[in-house]
């Protein structure tokens, strides 16, 4: 378990590095008194970690934090539970959990994923140029050379109620130029960077994503210099000896390592800058997911991404209204690789309710927020649970066949919320009426498919209108 | 595999310590050891199975579980580790079976953990987890009879440390 890289590591600060403290002093602790030797440590480490594991996932970090305390076999085997997938909140305060886990020395090595998520207090902080708000950033640049294993980085906001704050692009810049190299799995999670800076977060991402295998993207704000450093020899080969002619890089020089990678164009509905991200540095123009997953096909065309095995845009059409109300808004997967628009019809309950709904390919009904419906749409690019709200991406099995699954673990069946919320649809009943599935998915070859879709009716229906302001079907 | 009609509907399975247990196929099947050993032995042999890493009393009690759990689901390859980690509640009838001293309770978890029933071992494991749950350390050491083997220096450094941690 001890690691001789860590301990040279761990010189460098003055203080002893508990982690490392041998554990072989622990028989002789056992005097020959009445003292049984502890009966749960003969366990295999295994079945131990197996039990911290349990522990962990079914209540908070604070009884692993008191548990290790114990003795020296479970302090060993919990630092690594606890310290394997790190999930923290920062805050203004020097008190918040991300400001004190910035403050230990000791098991920095072990952290493998690390989700940070910014919150509002914090964000209010940038926002009015507090300096808290910067030391807290600097701590957390800070910490990332102490994590020197770290595989797997997420970065969100806290969710707004409402009107949120932005956060500072220098800030989100600082966060990414300071990664561990070993970060080979991104998640940018970002619904409202401000815009008025001229920092910019796709340079940083562009330098990083020729090393990265997986990434995941939703950035307000974004544009065409995320790749740059695939399209542009000049830019790239500056790491290299400024002596060798570039006409000797063969073009797969300029190569991402990138298996996965799913860039979201949506935004929350409540977001200021609209349904889908804008151009970094514009005004109000709108990226248009067309042309980013074009461009994207034309780069994997010319060979920038060997290792590829999926890739998606995904951004959001909202459904213009129609008398009968037979639109649906909808989310589009433009899957790189098989040529697909793939077109999932969403909608709001409607009333006070916050629950939406979504399809799914097989024709079946799925609840939740919309975040969760949102995120279930990333399908098999899904970033999930990895234990402690850490969220690392684990591609779900690949199927040739274009089937693209939702992710469901966060959602509600149709049954289950018929049982609790009493939910019925529209559609519902004119689907029992017709016997048919009026709602589909639709999967369309190319990138051209850009509308929202409808209900659609059988031969011999026709909408009628029913009281003042409904509209049902009838059979002619 | 094993399906062909003349399969003995009963198996012998011989402990550590030289008992001979007689118990349903079935039932023995929730190992995935025994399982995978009567398939290798195929259908018809009636030899007993020599268990060398579990006792006569441990075994009873796993097989009592078995028996209990006979008609369970097989656990599907996917949802392995992550989903069946997730809570640390244990159904009724088996919080019932675990109420046993430590002892037992730990060969409990070694003999489910050497002839492969995950289910039982997560029951054990998440019921040693909810032994842990809410002590204090002191408290902690006292149940399973460890050893405080820190010095007070070493103790704060670690509090200090792992404060982020702490429930606030």
């Amino acid at each position: 378990m001890l690691k001789p890289k860590a301990c040279s590591l761990m010189s460098r600060w003055s203080c002893t590095s508990i982690y490392q403290i041998s554990v072989s002093l622990t028989s002789s602790f056992l005097g020959p008194a009445m003292s049984k030797p502890a009966i749960i440590n003969e366990l295999p480490s295994e079945i131990l970690l197996d039990i911290f594991e349990h522990l962990r996932n079914s209540s908070s970090n604070g009884l692993l934090a008191k548990a290790m305390l114990c003795c020296r076999i479970w302090h060993r085997l919990i630092a690594s539970v606890l310290y394997s997938h790190v999930a923290v909140d920062s805050k203004l305060h020097s008190d918040s959990v991300s400001s004190r886990f910035t403050k230990q020395f000791s098991y920095g090595f072990l952290v493998k994923s690390f989700s940070l998520r910014i919150c509002q207090v914090h964000l209010l902080g940038f926002n009015i140029a507090s300096p808290e708000a910067y030391e807290r950033l600097c701590e957390i640049r800070d910490i990332f050379p102490r994590l020197e294993n770290l595989y797997s980085f997420s970065l969100s906001l806290e969710e707004q109620a409402g009107q949120g704050f932005f956060i500072p692009k220098a800030a989100v810049v600082q966060i990414i130029d300071s990664l561990p190299r070993a970060v080979v799995k991104l998640n940018l999670d970002i619904g409202s960077l401000d815009n008025t800076s001229q920092s910019h977060v796709c340079y940083s991402v562009s330098q990083v994503i020729p090393r990265l295998h997986c990434l995941r993207l939703r950035l307000s704000h974004i544009c065409p210099v995320l790749f740059s450093c695939l399209e542009n020899p000049a830019q790239w080969s500056r790491s290299h000896d400024c002596n060798v002619h570039e006409v000797e890089f063969p073009q797969a020089t300029f190569i991402s390592e990138l298996r996965y990678a799913v860039i979201r164009l949506d935004t929350r509905p409540d977001s200021v800058h609209g349904t889908n991200s804008r151009l970094c540095h514009s005004g109000i123009d709108t990226m248009q997911a067309v042309d980013l997953a074009t461009s994207l096909q034309r780069l994997h065309n010319s060979g920038a991404f060997p290792f590829l095995r999926r890739f998606a845009v995904i951004d959001r059409v909202d459904a213009t209204k129609s008398i009968q109300n037979d639109h649906w808004n909808v989310f589009k997967i433009r899957d790189i690789i098989g040529n697909a628009t793939i077109t999932f019809p969403w909608c709001p309950r409607g009333g006070s309710s916050s629950l939406f709904m979504i399809r799914d390919m097989r024709g079946r009904d799925w609840f939740g927020t919309f975040n969760d419906v949102a995120n279930s749409v990333d399908g098999p690019l899904s970033w999930a649970e990895t234990g402690a709200r850490s969220r690392t991406l684990r591609p779900g099995s690949l199927n040739l066949d274009g089937i693209w699954n939702l992710n469901t673990d966060e959602l509600f069946s149709r049954q289950a919320v018929m049982d609790r919320f009493g939910v019925a649809f529209r559609l519902w009943k004119h689907e029992d009426a017709t016997g048919m599935s009026l709602l589909h998915v639709r999967t369309a070859s190319g990138f051209v498919d850009t509308e929202a879709v409808s209900e659609e009716l059988p031969a011999g229906w026709r909408w009628v209108p029913e009281g003042r302001w409904q509209w049902t079907i009838q059979e002619r | 595999m094993a399906t062909s009609t003349e399969a003995p509907k009963t198996v012998t399975l011989t402990t550590s310590d030289n008992a001979d247990i007689q118990v349903e196929r079935e039932v023995a099947e929730r190992s995935i050891l025994i399982k995978n050993l009567l398939e290798d032995l195929g259908g018809d042999s009636n030899e007993a199975i020599p268990i060398p890493n579990v006792n006569e009393a441990v075994m009873k009690k796993v097989l009592e579980w078995c028996e209990q759990h006979r008609k369970d689901p097989p656990a599907s390859q996917d949802d392995d580790s992550d989903s069946r980690k997730k809570s640390t509640d244990i159904d009724e009838w088996d919080q019932k079976f675990m109420q046993v001293d430590q002892e037992m309770l730990f060969e409990i978890i070694l003999a489910a953990n050497y002839l492969d029933i995950k289910a039982l071992l997560d029951v054990g494991c998440k019921t040693v987890a909810n032994m842990i749950k809410g002590k204090s350390p002191d408290e902690i050491r006292k149940t399973f009879n460890i050893q405080n083997d820190f010095t007070p220096e070493e103790e704060d450094q670690i509090r200090r440390e792992n404060e982020w941690a702490e429930d606030r």
